[in-house]
């Protein structure tokens, strides 16, 4: 009986297969111009901001082999100041010293491979350091202060300092 | 044919988003770029435009005055007098400068608004 079944339903081995394809095509088309009329090509994400207010004391810690991390952003040209422990950390009195590094705009934009580079060697110096600090220039564009918190911050599957803070 | 739709349609799914910035103040307003992959969470929706400083669609105060005051006054009054600031996302076009985005997040953060994200393109 379920074989007759089976072979009742099975369309003829002679059956015109395009009103089929033809539907399938315009549901698709259908699909796609519904998707194109309330969809973006723009994929947005957002970066929270923390953001030193007026007579701020500097939020980044003293403590520990990296203190100091200092950015600081002319147009797409990026200074980084930092200050490494070259002594006990634990001592009553701990030496620093600070380095410096200048990170050049490259074809007038922020050389971000660079300046990822640099960060990833200070954070592998404390890897328990989290925070820096951003001072941008008046006249640094907005995309220059985005680029430097985004390489600052690192990505989620391998952070830098995710807490920045711009001043 | 079907296949090539259907891969056209999954494309589109993937990179596309549903979630469209608010409409440009001004032709060639660009965001800046990053990768950061955190989801937008609404809030008020400050534009700043190397022309104009808009909240939620309506033009507040030219982006010259940004530049020059710690404070943009008309911004803060109208942010002020709103009952929902908790969250405000910045959308700032990538050629503004500084000290005129500084401003404007000061000023937001002046009046009351707790969470301040600025909106990105994703790279």
């Amino acid at each position: 009986v379920r074989a007759d079944a089976k072979r009742r339903n099975a369309p003829p081995a002679d059956a015109d297969l395009r009103p089929t394809l033809i539907a399938a095509v315009t549901l698709l088309f259908l699909l796609m111009s519904f998707l194109l009329t309330t969809t973006a090509g723009q994929r947005l994400g957002v970066l929270d901001l923390e953001l030193a207010e007026e007579g701020d004391v500097a939020a980044v810690p003293s403590r520990g082999v990296l203190s100091n991390l200092e950015l600081r952003v002319d147009g797409s040209d990026v200074q980084v100041r930092m200050a490494i422990a070259t002594t006990d950390i634990a001592a009553a009195s701990t030496a620093r010293e600070t380095r410096a590094y200048a990170v050049p705009a490259v074809s007038g934009r922020l050389d971000a491979g660079r300046l990822g580079a640099i960060l990833a060697e200070a954070k592998a110096m404390d890897p328990s350091a989290e925070s820096a600090r951003i001072v941008p220039t008046d006249g640094t564009p907005a995309a220059s202060v985005v680029a430097v918190l985004d390489t600052v911050r690192g990505t989620p599957g391998s952070p830098l300092f995710p807490r920045a803070e711009l001043r | 044919m079907v296949d090539l739709l259907t891969v056209l349609l999954v494309f589109l799914l993937r990179s596309w988003s549903t979630e469209a910035a608010p409409a440009a103040p001004e032709p060639g307003f660009t965001l800046p770029v990053a990768s950061s992959e955190a989801a937008r969470r609404g809030g008020l929706e400050i534009v700043v435009s190397p022309e104009a400083v808009y909240l939620s669609g309506e033009r507040i105060a030219a982006t010259a005055r940004a530049t020059d005051s710690p404070v943009l006054r008309p911004l803060y009054d109208r942010v002020l007098a709103l009952r929902d600031r908790a969250r405000a996302e910045v959308y700032v076009d990538a050629r503004v400068p500084w000290n005129a985005l500084r401003t404007v997040l000061a000023t937001a953060k002046a009046a009351g608004v707790d969470e301040v994200s600025l909106v990105a393109e994703l790279r």
